[in-house]
């Protein structure tokens, strides 16, 4: 039998009791597309297996204050059909919306996208972008807060633990109302990023006053040009357009460890950095 | 249309031929698949649906090692697990080395495979089987066996294999072709000297249907019945002869509905292997392969390089051409020498080049085993040939359509290269009629204005061809029978093999309209040795045209029968007879008539005989089928993503039976292309010999998001010879669709790009070095 | 170990014991002899194991029958009523978008998840919701116009009711 002991715990008070089976040799799921794509056409063993299908109460997303706060195990669909989301943080509604197929974004989660680190995991460049913050249970009640990026960098001390579990994740609501992601995979849909792009801006006037940007797939965890404020300042027009061509695939070439993939990866993200300057003046001329 | 005047007095036949078709019922009427209602329903049975009591499942023990003899295997850990029926190596099955490509037993093969092999030839190679109650026992127990190897060198180029000659077989690890060399006359040719490479890479066929065999051994009669989506019951029947040397009467193969094959079920791989499984377990036992398992251990599409060198007249004709081709066999020969082969044969096709020489080999690897594809060659020959031929035109400054013109075959022209007629071809036709329909010389005009900024636009197109059926590399013999009911109804008998493209509906529009009776109370069974008679499988395109033509021969003659009962039944002479809805009348008085089922029983009840007809034919031509395809696509040069934007195939079909499966087809064949020449790639690792992509989350294809809408056109020039003028579609359909983006994506940035897929990374690269 | 899972499945109340991490896809094809469901791939990328879970697609090769408990499952098998076909297999049938018929149950069950929650879709929307589902047989053209002409006749028949 693959499993030892299986449990779908229905209440926090459950989930916690659970926690304290688990060994190195246990796993959580949720929706399961990682999770058994993985192991498909394997022999696999797990002692304990939680699932947190029946776990009503991680599947809520609330606006609590300046922070959006979204359940661990919400869908993709659910994700990108909120209204919350959608007002608030467009980006992290765009990305789920753009997440493998219908079937996927149904049952994948996002406390999955994020727990299984994959470097071309979506969400996790939206929850970069926004400063999001993971809250991981622990088997002793207690909830630890972490950048939510930190999850998916393996050399960080704040690592998932084999006992723990992502219940929420919380996003600051930023100041900024525009934003946009974009993704580059091999075919236009249902496709693993290459790159991915999550970014957020806003207009002074005729000019692009803050702009934030997070690029993912390129290194383990999303990166982000440190100093964005060559591109802000300037009025949407020719000159800005060409800093934005100029200076992605730059970032990107300094940034990026030696790969196979890396000189396609410099190159391509100026198709990125196009798209999103296409956008932001799209953007300008709705407000206008 | 620029057809000699000698060539068309030729086809006058089929002019006429072409009054009386205005009057048809069933041909050219479209209509779905013959099963689509239990399709829709989920009901038909699939191989692996076909689950029964005390059925066993068999799951395969692959090698981890990419080229090594096993020095020990021990199986007693795994024979100790619960639920293990048996476990088969090498050391308890058959050793008879045999050739999945065979279809009939007095062919040559190679004959390098053996059911098990303790000389593993790639990662993957079959060490054994596990049998199990259920698939998840089996499984586990696969992992349980324990296996030592001694290690060989290894090679997974061709260019490895030839410079370091590892010992992968005894003989042919390395199979020449002989030659095809045509020249008109002695003169040596001088002209613009072109010279073009395409390399083509492994792609798996992604039928929906992964690969399964169910196989029922019967230990009291001696009978071993295996069910299996395949191509040739009748050539898998013979390797189950003659590997388990049991006589062939005590064999039954059946084929199962197919959820696709586009080649990967024309070879016996599973059959053997699960009729292995059940002899020894004296019962029914299920092999079904998983996804990875269709990747690595069935049949992949060949990589290699076909290198044309030309030479043109500065006017635009091709004086000479030079092919070599070179595949990559994977690790057994089975089909590869047959299929570098037919490339050569299959280069002969579309152009008029007096001076050709083709040479090709097939060389073994320590990599899954390459074979057939959709179109056994065609396309892989169009690929090279199309994309010089554009090459050639760039060189020359010529419209690549108008050099086309210069070179193409003529109906009724011979393919020089084996001296065959292509038969009533239509090149010119497919040339301008989709030139005009695609609005060519706009269309390259306009794309040829933008060649700056991110976007760039291409319009490219190719030609192709392929065959209608085997003839003349062996007989090309169909045979069917006819059972008219008691009630008028009909059972046909033809060892046909659906691939889920609707034959069995096509064959039934043969039948009902030659015998005017309703689709309805028509049935056709497929293959099945026990019942059909012998048929050498569902190769080449042949169905339609040969099959086709047999049952349509088939049907007037059993036509004959009903109308001399009808005639004694009536009291009049047969050829005051006409028949029509299922009834033979009095022409002169349509009120006296008697049904079919009349005449039916009338045979059975007083004339001591059944309405049964058994009808042998066998085909002595196979035409071309020519094609063109125009594309348009356009290019992002800053990611490297191509964009299909708009296809226009246009074929030759001579009569379309069921011009909504021939479009089907048609579509079908155009996503697989463009996934060939833009996504899809099997890859395996060059150092180590591991297959990368072990599944689809691996592969890239088209998907109904990037797909574009596709115009056909269907010329339908009746070929003398086909049902109704038909002759085929289903391989044809692919040929032309690779060069044809190529091309396009040529166009588009002005480069010679033929390394597939051209994906974004290679199109990038490409770009950078400008 | 085996648990006590309870559901409906086309309609009829399901109660069965089984280990709760068995793949739904096994559970319904090989336990309940519904082999509509196909299976394609097993990692979730070709859509022929797609069946409906409280009526959104879902691949049933990534599901665990654990998960199942308390849901309502649609198969292939429960789409036709009263021995009607539902109007998007008679529309699959119509427009020809059956070939091998492989992929087809799928396809059917992923379009009505998108109908159901979207009855007038357009062209593009369509392509999306089945973006998911391979077809190798055609270039989805004929699918689509299915899904399309579907969508009409589920329109009119709530318009009449």
């Amino acid at each position: 039998m693959p499993v030892d002991l299986y449990l779908q715990p229905h209440s926090m008070g459950e989930l916690i009791h659970d926690l304290s089976f688990l060994t190195t040799d246990s796993s959580v799921v949720a929706g399961c597309t990682d999770f058994l794509a993985q192991r498909n056409g394997k022999t696999w063993h797990a002692d304990v297996l939680i699932s947190l299908s029946e776990m009503k109460c991680l599947k809520e997303i609330r606006a609590v204050e300046s922070v959006i706060s979204v359940g661990a195990a919400c869908t993709h669909t659910q994700i990108s059909e909120n209204h919350l989301v959608q007002t608030f943080l467009p980006t992290l509604a765009q990305a789920a919306r753009q997440i493998g197929s219908k079937q996927i974004r149904n049952r994948g989660t996002i406390g999955g996208n994020i727990a299984n680190a994959s470097p071309a995991g979506d969400t996790i460049v939206c929850a970069a972008l926004y400063g999001a913050e993971a809250i991981v249970l622990q088997p002793s009640g207690e909830r630890r807060i972490v950048p939510a990026v930190q999850l998916v960098d393996r050399t960080s001390s704040e690592w998932l633990q084999y006992n723990e579990v992502i219940t929420e994740f919380r996003f600051p609501i930023p100041s900024c109302d525009h934003g946009c992601f974009i993704k580059l995979g091999t075919r236009s849909s249902v496709t693993i990023s290459r790159i991915s792009l999550a970014a957020y801006w806003r207009f002074e006037k005729d000019c692009l006053g803050q702009l934030s940007v997070w690029l993912g797939a390129i290194m383990p965890t999303p990166i982000h040009p440190e100093n964005p404020g060559r591109l802000c300042g300037l009025s949407l027009g020719e000159e800005l357009h060409g800093r934005f061509l100029k200076e992605f695939p730059a970032f990107v070439n300094g940034a990026m460890a030696e790969r196979p993939s890396k000189g396609y990866k410099v190159q391509a993200v100026k198709g990125l950095a196009d798209d999103l300057y296409q956008r932001i003046c799209r953007e300008a001329a709705v407000r206008r | 249309m620029n057809v000699p005047v000698k060539k068309v007095k030729q086809y006058v036949g089929t002019i006429l031929f072409r009054l009386v078709s205005t009057i048809y019922e069933h041909i050219g009427k479209d209509a779905p698949v013959q099963n689509a209602k239990s399709k829709v329903l989920g009901q038909t049975q699939y191989c692996a649906d076909m689950q029964s009591y005390r059925m066993l499942y068999a799951k395969l023990i692959r090698s981890t090692v990419a080229h090594a003899c096993i020095t020990r295997i021990d199986t007693s850990a795994a024979e100790a697990m619960p639920g293990i029926v048996a476990v088969l190596t090498s050391r308890n099955t058959p050793a008879i080395h045999y050739d999945r490509g065979r279809c009939m037993s007095d062919t040559w093969a190679c004959d390098q495979e053996t059911i098990f092999t303790d000389h593993v030839r790639y990662i993957g190679d079959r060490i054994g089987a596990v049998v199990a109650d259920t698939p998840e026992a089996a499984l586990a127990a696969c992992a349980a066996v324990e296996v030592e190897y001694a290690p060989f060198p290894a090679a997974f180029t061709v260019e490895q294999t030839l410079q370091e000659h590892p010992p992968i077989h005894d003989t042919h690890t390395v199979y020449t072709c002989h030659p095809l060399i045509y020249h008109e006359n002695d003169n040596k040719p001088e002209g613009i000297h072109i010279s073009t490479i395409a390399e083509l890479q492994r792609t798996t066929h992604l039928a929906m249907e992964p690969h399964a065999a169910k196989a029922i051994y019967d230990a009291g009669s001696g009978c071993l019945t295996v069910h299996t989506p395949c191509q040739s019951v009748f050539g898998i029947r013979s390797t189950l002869n003659q590997v388990f040397g049991l006589p062939m009467n005590l064999i039954r193969v059946v084929k199962t509905p197919m959820g696709g094959s586009f080649g990967c079920k024309q070879e016996t791989i599973l059959e053997p292997i699960a009729a292995a499984c059940a002899i020894a377990v004296k019962g029914a036992v299920l092999l079904e392969l998983t996804r990875e398992e269709v990747i690595s251990n069935t049949i992949l599409r060949h990589n290699g390089t076909i290198a044309v060198n030309s030479i043109f007249s500065p006017s635009g004709k091709c004086l000479s051409m030079n092919l070599d081709c070179t595949l990559d066999a994977g690790a057994y020969q089975t089909v590869s020498p047959f299929y570098s082969e037919t490339i050569c044969q299959k280069s002969g096709k579309v152009y008029a080049i007096p001076n050709m020489e083709c040479k090709a080999k097939s060389v073994c690897t320590n990599t899954s085993v390459n074979g057939s594809y959709r179109s056994w060659g065609s396309a892989e020959s169009a690929t090279a040939l199309e994309f010089h031929m554009d090459s050639a035109a760039r060189r020359l400054g010529m419209d690549p359509i108008t050099l086309r013109l210069m070179n193409i075959h003529n109906a009724g022209d011979l393919n020089y290269l084996t001296g065959m007629p292509l038969g009533n071809i239509h090149f010119h036709a497919c040339l301008e009629q989709g030139a005009a329909a695609f609005n060519w010389p706009e269309r390259r005009k306009q794309a040829e204005l933008g060649k700056t900024g991110r976007y760039r636009l291409g319009v490219g197109m190719a030609l192709g061809s392929h065959t209608s059926g085997a003839y003349p590399g062996r007989s090309d013999l169909a045979s069917v029978v006819l059972k008219m009911q008691e009630d008028g109804s009909l059972i046909a008998t033809v060892c046909y093999h659906d691939h889920g493209c609707g034959t069995g509906t096509a064959l039934k529009k043969i039948a009902a309209e030659t015998l005017r009776m309703e689709e309805e109370r028509i049935s056709f069974e497929e293959g099945d040795t026990n019942v059909s008679l012998h048929d050498y499988g569902c190769y080449a395109s042949r169905t339609i045209y040969v099959t086709g033509r047999a049952v349509q021969l088939a049907a007037l003659r059993m036509m004959d029968k009903v109308k001399s009962m009808a005639a004694l039944l009536l009291e009049v002479d047969s050829n005051e007879l006409e028949y029509k809805d299922g009834k033979v009348f009095v022409t002169a008085a349509p009120e006296r008539f008697v049904t079919y089922g009349q005449a039916s029983m009338y045979a059975l009840r007083h004339m001591e005989q059944s309405l049964t007809v058994v009808v042998d034919y066998a085909a002595h031509a196979n035409p071309g089928v020519p094609a063109a395809h125009f594309a348009q696509v356009l290019v992002d040069t800053y990611t490297g993503l191509v964009k299909v934007e708009k296809y226009l195939a246009i074929h030759d079909i001579g009569k379309a039976i069921n011009p909504a499966m021939c479009r089907a087809q048609i579509g079908g064949a155009v996503q697989n292309g463009i996934g060939i020449a833009l996504y899809e790639e099997v890859r395996i690792h060059p150092k180590t010999g591991r297959l990368l992509t072990t599944g689809l989350s691996r592969y890239n294809w088209i998907n109904a998001m990037d797909m574009p809408k596709i115009e056909v056109m269907l010329i339908e020039e009746n070929e003398p010879g086909g049902p109704f003028g038909a002759k085929s579609i289903g391989e044809a359909a692919l040929v032309p669709v690779v060069p044809a983006i190529v091309n396009a994506v040529n166009h588009a940035l002005h480069t010679s790009l033929c390394r597939l897929p051209l994906n974004p990374m290679r199109i990038l690269s490409a770009l950078s070095e400008d | 170990m085996m648990k006590d899972i309870r559901f409906i499945l086309n309609r009829t109340s399901v109660r069965l014991t089984c280990p709760p991490e068995r793949r739904m896809l096994d559970l319904l094809r090989n336990d309940l002899h519904l082999t509509g469901t196909k299976e394609g791939c097993g990692e979730g990328e070709c859509g022929a194991c797609t069946i409906l879970v409280n009526g959104e697609a879902v691949h049933a090769c990534l599901m665990m029958a654990g998960q199942a408990d308390g849901t309502e499952i649609t198969t292939i098998e429960g789409l036709m009523k009263d021995s009607e076909l539902h109007p998007l297999q008679q529309a699959f049938i119509d427009h020809i978008a059956v070939s091998c018929g492989f992929c087809t149950p799928g396809m059917i069950l992923a379009s009505k998840a998108l109908l159901d929650h979207l009855p007038n879709p357009t062209e593009q929307q369509v392509r999306e919701a089945l973006a998911g589902n391979i077809c190798r047989c055609s270039n989805y053209e004929e699918i689509i116009a299915a899904v399309l002409d579907a969508a009409r006749q589920l329109r009119k028949e709530s318009k009449c009711r």
